[in-house]
């Protein structure tokens, strides 16, 4: 294929799509910020396929509320997202809930948790995961 | 020419996530103990630091008092020149803004965010921002509880944009910046504060994560904040930390799960001095 050709036709339209897709699924997760939340500041997004899990380690602080919410595309029941401890017992998956948009977190003491994120490969193929997490006041 | 390049990385990323084969791809690392799919660590992109926002509201709940001595003088922030000073210097002003809110001082909740304004628009930020949130900012400079989430949300936007042009590394540094001036705010209050002196032992984690994030780079100034960070984390390694898991109580019906596990940490007055000082250190360095 002319280099060209494939850079104007295909690589910057699809780029556009990605950053679109990636807009679209921050403002569907922003959307269950209620104002009570306030959000840590940070955005958690990850450009993944349906056998791929996006993973961070974050600090949940003892005395606070947290809410994390999802988002891929239009779509938050699209995302997986899993919550583990440090000796990596599962603390929550929205997995039980039927992959709920958005979930809080009472968490009486401090407690340093990986977070995965997958698609839910029945329903979503590849896409922009977005995460974000926010603390009430 | 950032945008142009960060639109062939991302479309590069798409075009490769649709056509390559998981398993080929070396950022993929396969995880044994789940096995329902691969983890993909990004080279390590995805990193979660505390809010500042958060600390000062540890702080108001504290009842910690005004010292305006803690703060890093606005008046500075017209002498930086290279880009890693602007980065983690706006990072030190928006948790210097975050506090500032504490204390209901308009005037000089103006002065700061001003600051913060205008290095963000020197780095080439605000021109991505919506103006409203800028004008929401000076609209609600009496409304404490409207700054703390319009200061986290000009710093989310930042950090988005920042991703988007693909300078993920001035991202990091606005929140090393933000880090670190939070935890130089709590030090000064755990001297008195058991709660807070807690809070600042519990940064073991986050300062992990964040040596993690700046070992990224190649940049000279960034590599050296990085070893500073590490005698930093030396002087963490004294302070331990215990942790015993508890089963959580779900509530689905409010969407909410109960985290009950239970962790503890202490700080003696020498570890906190320690880590005082080499903070102060680090600080001193940075906003030079």
């Amino acid at each position: 294929m002319n280099k060209k050709f494939f850079l104007t036709f295909v690589l910057i339209p699809l780029a556009f799509v990605v950053i679109a897709n990636c807009e679209q699924s921050t403002n569907f997760a922003k959307k269950h910020f209620t104002k009570e939340y306030i959000s840590d500041g940070q955005n958690y997004w990850a450009l993944i396929d349906n056998d791929q899990i996006a993973e961070f380690t974050t600090t949940f602080f003892g005395g606070s509320t947290y809410r994390i919410s999802s988002g891929t595309g239009q779509q938050g029941e699209n995302l997986i997202f899993r919550i583990f401890d440090e000796e990596k017992n599962l603390l929550f998956t929205n997995q039980d809930y039927a992959n709920s948009a958005y979930w809080d977190f009472q968490i009486e003491n401090t407690v340093t948790c990986t977070i995965e994120a997958q698609l839910d490969k029945t329903k979503q193929a590849s896409g922009c995961a977005v995460l974000m997490i926010g603390f009430k006041q | 020419m950032n945008r142009i390049s960060t639109l062939f990385v991302l479309a590069i990323a798409l075009f490769l996530a649709s056509c390559v084969e998981s398993n080929n791809n070396s950022q993929v690392v396969q995880v044994t103990d789940n096995n329902e799919g691969e983890l993909i660590k990004i080279e390590g992109k995805i990193f979660s630091l505390p809010s500042p926002v958060q600390a000062a509201i540890l702080l108001r709940n504290a009842n910690s008092k005004y010292n305006e001595n803690l703060l890093h003088p606005s008046s500075k922030s017209k002498t930086y020149t290279s880009n890693f000073k602007k980065a983690i210097n706006l990072g030190i002003y928006g948790s210097d803004l975050a506090y500032l809110t504490n204390f209901n001082s308009s005037t000089k909740s103006a002065e700061y965010f001003k600051t913060v304004e205008e290095i963000a628009s020197d780095m080439g930020i605000t021109s991505s921002m919506d103006p409203a949130l800028l004008k929401r900012f000076y609209d609600n400079l009496n409304n404490r509880d409207s700054l703390y989430a319009l200061n986290s949300e000009f710093f989310r936007v930042a950090n988005a944009y920042l991703k988007d042009v693909n300078q993920e590394e001035q991202a990091a540094l606005i929140l090393t910046g933000g880090w670190l001036e939070a935890l130089h705010l709590c030090i000064d209050a755990a001297e008195t504060d058991k709660t807070v002196r807690r809070r600042v032992g519990e940064q073991k984690a986050s300062l992990t994560s964040l040596i993690e994030l700046l070992s990224l780079s190649t940049e000279p100034s960034t590599i050296e904040l990085k070893t500073d960070l590490e005698g930093l984390d030396t002087a963490y390694e004294s302070i331990t930390s215990e942790y015993t898991y508890v089963q959580p109580i779900p509530d689905p019906q409010n969407k909410t799960t109960h985290i009950r596990s239970k962790s503890m940490v202490e700080v003696s007055d020498e570890q906190l001095k320690a880590l005082k000082e080499v903070v102060t250190t680090i600080r001193t360095k940075v906003t030079a």
